[in-house]
């Protein structure tokens, strides 16, 4: 069995194209099935990225997904065998999709869509509760280092879409809305099985962030405070902890 | 080559489902004598998440067996190590009372088609195909039962493929999952006899049964069957099965259901349906 | 001590109690992150399975090649009730271009 067999028929898959395919056919008359095979991978593709992207399929309806899917699927087939996170370019394919081009607010939808299935599907890793906290001598608070849980995804959106993507999410009516571009930033988790979703204060979101890079608790204060408002970022370290967003660090560390 | 020294675990005779994510909760709570679930493990290998813990929920209770859909063991390069590599962790925290992939091919150069495409019967392919299996189940340490698959296009080969399979058993130790609907799509589609393929299948390999609906194409009408997994048991196919487990004996039996999915009840009493198949072979026993 | 390293310290101190009173109150906090929601459940896909799904062969033409052409399809989904300052997308075909 010589590895051209395999060639055409990626070729063909990859095309649509079955010409290559002839001479393997003991019946030419089957050439017209060739297309549930390719049907079959091509769909397969667009319905795991819609399962992926829920709510960008829902903004825009199955019609106009599929296409834009299509092409994803043209420019970046699948190379791993579990297609669970396939896809993880989509955001930035749909902003290079002409078709799309006035909804610029889409890619953000799908950041925000990727982010939750990252969430869902993250490695689980102990979380700091505030007891664990506690245990420690207060002066060593400042330098401790935590990091995030690994499902935290901290998102800088360009326009303010996360209450339009979370009433999609969650199943809430969508009412008519008037959105320009602006920043938000939204903090997406998976705590007890469920993967939850917060809007932050930028403020919150650099503590968060720094800490992610694996800062200390005063360098993120420090981050923090270089956003400017009037938060408390000491007292969101408390709400951080409550919802299972920092990591425990490694027993030697702390 | 023969089978590792790790027999295959005890699966008694009766009917399992296709565990799907609408049913976690209903399977969970199922009470339903001998019922077993079978997953996909590509859908069970992200780094950890809610599907991985309803996994092990429901594998506390009831046997779950894992059925491969990305190994491409039926293609021309060496298996994807990694792949491979993240099936044997599944199969060392789920200890699944089968293990199972099929005669096809899925990837090639790089790219994943994620889906089961058709390896010509040729003894070249023979070759690979027995490797790839002696590769598997060397690396998982189990017995593996390969499926017969559907097919949609008649290409040039050397060999029936119920011989291919049966040498495949032969020469690695492997099992057999036998696919009643496949076989049925398959002779339709490609123009063979049904019953004298079942009638040839070696008994002793098969270690499991699947069972599905099939649905006429599209375009071209009852022409060209398609293994949707998305309607009902045909009567064509329940047929098949009890010819089979005449001949045979009952098996360990598995109704799968990926598209149109019904509600769990009805599910269910398809899967009683099974069930009744196999408790009637016995009481003729 | 200069006075600055004095207000440095002071501030490290403060900064420590009050992660410390921080972290104190977290167990007791749970309910209250700024608008935290819930999603449904589970992620429902099944990416891979081994079925012919919706791919048929529609008469041996390929029905997933929507006829090359992605510019005739419409967004007509729930975006058509969202105003941006380009309109909501969903009105007219746009024309190819740039």
């Amino acid at each position: 069995m010589s590895d051209a067999f395999f060639r055409n028929w990626s070729y063909a898959l990859r095309s649509g194209d079955a010409d290559a395919l002839l001479p393997y056919l003991a019946d030419e008359r089957a050439r017209q099935h060739f297309a549930v095979y390719r049907n079959n991978v091509v769909s397969a593709a667009i319905e795991a990225l819609r399962s992926a992207y829920p709510v960008v399929n829902q903004l825009v309806g199955d019609s106009f997904f599929s296409p834009m899917a299509k092409l994803y699927w043209d420019e970046h087939p699948p190379q791993d065998r579990s297609m669970t996170l396939y896809g993880a370019g989509f955001a930035e394919h749909i902003a290079s999709y002409g078709p799309a081009a006035r909804l610029g607010y889409l890619p953000d939808i799908a950041r925000l869509d990727r982010a939750w299935l990252d969430a869902h599907h993250a490695a689980e890793r102990e979380t700091l509760s505030g007891e664990a906290v506690s245990a420690l001598p207060a002066e060593s608070l400042p330098q401790l280092s935590p990091g995030l849980h690994p499902s935290v995804h901290v998102v800088e959106l360009d326009w303010p879409v996360f209450d339009v993507w979370a009433a999609h999410r969650v199943g809430r009516s969508i009412t008519p809305t008037e959105i320009a571009p602006g920043h938000e930033h939204i903090v997406i988790w998976r705590f007890q099985s469920q993967v939850k979703q917060s809007r932050l204060s930028p403020a919150h979101a650099a503590f968060l962030a720094a800490i992610g890079e694996g800062r200390s608790l005063q360098q993120a204060v420090e981050r923090a405070a270089a956003e400017g408002g009037r938060e408390d970022p000491a007292g969101f370290f408390g709400h951080a902890l409550s919802h299972g967003l920092i990591a425990a660090p490694a027993p030697n560390t702390i | 080559m023969s089978a590792p020294d790790k027999s295959p675990a005890n699966l008694a005779a009766t009917a399992g489902i296709g565990l799907k994510p609408e049913h976690y909760r209903p399977v969970l709570e199922a009470t339903a004598h001998g019922l077993w679930v079978e997953v996909h493990p590509e859908n069970y290998m992200a780094d950890s998440g809610p599907r991985l813990n309803w996994l092990e929920a429901i594998r506390r209770d009831k046997p779950a067996s894992f059925h491969g859909v990305g190994l491409s063991l039926g293609g021309v390069e060496p298996l994807d190590k990694g792949h491979l590599k993240r099936w044997k962790t599944l199969v060392e925290r789920f200890d699944p009372v089968r293990v199972s992939e099929h005669l096809a091919w899925s990837a090639h150069a790089g790219t994943y088609f994620n889906d089961l495409l058709p390896t010509p019967m040729t003894q070249a392919a023979l070759d690979h195909f027995c490797d790839h299996v002696d590769e598997m189940q060397s690396v998982l340490g189990r017995q593996v039962l390969v499926e017969n698959p559907s097919r949609y296009m008649p290409l040039h080969e050397d060999i029936p493929e119920i011989d291919f399979l049966a040498e495949t058993v032969r020469r690695t130790g492997c099992g057999l999952l036998l696919d009643v609907n496949n076989v049925h799509v398959s002779a339709h589609n490609l123009g063979f006899d049904a019953r004298d393929y079942l009638d040839r299948v070696p008994a002793g390999a098969i270690g499991e049964i699947h069972l599905a609906g099939h649905e006429p194409d599209e375009g071209l009408g009852a022409e060209l069957l398609i293994d949707t997994h998305g309607a009902p048991v045909s009567e064509d196919v329940w047929s098949l099965l009890r010819h089979l487990i005449g001949r045979i004996g009952p098996r360990p039996l598995l109704i799968e259901r990926d598209t149109n999915l019904p509600p769990f009840g009805v599910l269910m009493a398809e899967r009683s349906a099974a069930q009744a198949v196999l408790e009637e072979c016995l009481a003729h026993v | 001590m200069k006075a600055e390293q004095k207000i440095a310290v002071v501030a490290a101190s403060a900064l420590a109690l009050s992660l410390a009173s921080a972290a104190a109150q977290a167990s007791t906090a749970s309910a209250s992150f700024n608008e935290v929601e819930q999603c449904y459940g589970i992620s429902l896909a099944g990416e891979n399975d081994c079925a012919a799904g919706p791919g048929t062969s529609c008469a041996g033409t390929s029905n997933v090649d929507y006829q090359g052409n992605a510019w005739t399809y419409v967004p007509e989904g729930t975006c058509e009730s969202i105003q941006t300052p380009y309109g909501n997308g969903s009105l007219e075909p746009v024309e190819r271009g740039e």
